[in-house]
């Protein structure tokens, strides 16, 4: 199990950097496919099982396809901007000076507190188990979170689309 | 297996507003008319406030402990009604003349609305993250909306990377705390509290984890530099919106988190606080002064009111709750009267300099006494609402023992009187560019006048309002 999540957290922690340093969006969407495996190892040790293949089918799968789609349509031409984002004076060090003092106050933390040793018993982590939480204890948080994917579809739409009455041949700014 | 307390009545103010945005997004499509829209959004705000009245004077926990009904909840359910419902009435003209696409800015407000419902109605970590979370896309849109405006579209982008960094302290804050205590209600995270969880490390880091989230979402100092941008490009409406809805929002969950979720490490978090408290209101005030755009003043002001609220949570009293509370009442109403002054300059014709305000004694004598007022009461001169809202906090400061905190407010209160003075003596004593009076929209003049009402009622009989604040602290 220990080995699961080291290997999880590696692949999750390297997908994820490889979304930031990406230059590319190709590589910033492979970086996050790798990322999701990772996560989805992860769960694993976690004895989620449903949890980690719904990752995988929805994110890794159908998710990362859209992704894939939109890169392709949007900037399969487009060459990466010239510019990189302009770093502040001292901007690494101090970075690096507050990420040391974190993971040294974390660190001993993660070492020192003893973690749940013994597996869970039943069903956790399995189908059934999963969706009778998901649609009584947690209906409320789940419905919320629908109105939460409905308000972030509404707000792309607005920020990307082009007013009718003013539709030009120029991609709109909002492209994000 | 049913859900337990699947009470719909409860649940009814949100379930309206929700509602109401969808059937906004739907009527755009079939009216040319878009003031049908502000019209059916103040129809759905009025409704959901009528409907919080079965509520009233109850507490109960439903939808399986997911949604708390309580005086507290209702208490800032009415400030978010009330700052809809006028920022409502300030966009009506805005948006006409931006040309922003009207459907969809107002169902967004009124999405972002339920969002701080939830952030406000919850003992549970998991839906305060959503309520957080729904308030926040929406903003980011609604920041964003001015999109040929290149300020605008940087204030949205900012907004969205900070915020959802900050998002992701405060998710991982409650992943740490999950891990000790292993629970995401608040009220049995305090049991586990006061069972010997509190002298885990990993609960302390998780602690500081919460608090920077939420810090981060009232602008507080350290984790401010996202708001003097954000507030400066977003449409100003929006600015009015976020930065009494949204912080008032944020207090909410923060005293919620950590009155009901964390006494156990107060000693902690109140020193914490006090020290946030004394760098917001210090810094807000500073850097307010040499500030020559009226909407970064109006920003930087609102870090150092954002500076005096954090004492009631420094003192952690209920006298100091309920002090919060009162202050977080008056500031919406007062800021939003502010910016509806500064919508009216804009719309006239003027940008939004300080200097644009010349000789607007003159142009517009209401609006120019107004803005007056509200400065005055965000200064804290009596008799106006803003003095009891500071009387109050620095009461409790000085009943919990920490007068050097007390009279740090009177000092920043001090600082902060030229720069609002430099606004009142620029529309007094420079004459116009152009004397004819300005042209105030009825919506305008509406919200001025609603707002100007509430702060001198506020500052006349205080004490009816804050016995019931008292109530409402006492039932936390």
């Amino acid at each position: 199990m220990v080995l699961f999540f080291l290997l999880g957290s590696l692949m999750a922690v390297a997908g994820a950097s490889g979304v930031v340093v990406a230059r590319k969006p190709v590589h910033g969407v492979i970086g996050m496919i790798l990322n999701f495996l990772g996560l989805a190892l992860l769960y694993v040790s976690l004895q989620a099982e449903f949890l980690a293949v719904v990752q995988i089918i929805v994110y890794a799968g159908a998710v990362m396809v859209l992704f894939l789609f939109v890169v392709a349509l949007l900037t399969a031409h487009a060459k990466p901007p010239a510019m990189g984002p302009s770093p502040l004076r001292g901007q690494g060090w101090r970075a690096g000076l507050v990420a040391v003092l974190l993971l040294t106050a974390l660190l001993p933390v993660g070492v020192v507190v003893p973690g749940r040793a013994e597996p869970w018993e039943g069903d956790f982590g399995g189908v059934v188990r999963f969706g009778q939480e998901l649609l009584t204890t947690h209906l409320l948080a789940f419905e919320a979170l629908a109105l939460v994917l409905m308000v972030a579809v509404i707000g792309v739409v607005i920020l990307v689309g082009r007013p009718p009455q003013r539709r030009r041949g120029a991609r709109g700014e909002g492209g994000s | 297996m049913a859900v337990t307390g699947m009470n719909f009545t409860l649940l009814l103010p949100e379930l309206i507003l929700v509602a109401t945005g969808i059937l906004l997004v739907l009527l755009d499509l079939f009216t040319e008319q878009k003031r049908v829209l502000v019209y059916a959004g103040l129809a759905g705000v009025l409704a959901s406030l009528l409907a919080l009245i079965p509520g009233f004077g109850t507490t109960a926990s439903i939808w399986a402990d997911m949604i708390q009904v309580d005086s507290l909840a209702g208490f800032f359910k009415i400030v978010f009604l009330a700052v809809t419902a006028l920022a409502l009435l300030v966009s009506l003209e805005y948006v006409e003349r931006r040309q922003i696409q009207a459907g969809e800015f107002y169902a967004l407000l009124i999405f972002a609305t339920v969002g701080m419902f939830l952030m406000a109605s919850s003992l549970n970590l998991l839906v305060i993250y959503l309520g957080l979370e729904l308030v926040a896309i929406a903003s980011y849109a609604l920041v964003g909306l001015l999109k040929q405006d290149g300020r605008s579209v940087e204030a949205s982008i900012k907004y969205l990377l900070v915020s959802s960094a900050t998002s992701a302290v405060f998710l991982f804050g409650i992943s740490l705390v999950y891990g000790t205590t292993g629970s995401l209600a608040l009220p049995q995270i305090a049991q586990a509290l006061a069972a010997g969880a509190a002298s885990q490390p990993v609960l302390f880091a998780g602690m500081l984890f919460l608090l920077a989230g939420l810090a981060f979402k009232v602008a507080a100092f350290p984790f401010h530099m996202w708001a003097p941008d954000t507030y400066e490009g977003s449409p100003t409406p929006i600015s009015a919106f976020l930065i009494t809805g949204a912080e008032a929002a944020g207090f909410a969950a923060l005293l919620r988190v950590f009155l009901v979720g964390l006494p156990g490490l107060a000693d902690a978090w109140t020193t914490i606080f006090a020290a946030l408290s004394v760098l917001t209101m210090t810094y807000g005030n500073v850097t307010a002064i040499s500030q020559t755009k009226i909407k970064r003043l109006m920003a930087y002001s609102a870090i150092a009111q954002a500076g005096y609220v954090l004492v009631g949570l420094a003192v952690a009293t209920g006298q100091g709750t309920a002090a919060m509370l009162y202050y977080l009442l008056v500031y919406a109403f007062m800021t939003v009267g502010a910016f509806a002054v500064i919508i009216l300059v804009a719309n006239s014709g003027a940008g939004e300099e300080i200097s644009d305000f010349r000789g607007l004694s003159q142009r517009s004598p209401f609006f120019a006494w107004a803005l007056v007022i509200y400065f005055l009461s965000l200064i804290g001169i009596p008799p106006t609402a803003g003095f009891f809202g500071k009387l109050n906090l620095f009461s409790a400061a000085i009943a919990a023992d920490m007068t050097w905190l007390a009279v740090v407010m009177v000092i920043n209160s001090v600082i902060s009187a030229p720069y609002y003075f430099k606004v009142i003596r620029t529309m007094f004593l420079e004459e116009a560019a152009e004397a004819e009076p300005v042209r105030a929209p009825a919506s305008l003049t509406w919200a001025t006048a609603i707002t100007l009402v509430v702060t001198i009622l506020l500052g006349l009989v205080p004490d009816q309002v804050y016995s019931w604040v008292r109530l409402v602290a006492g039932a936390l």
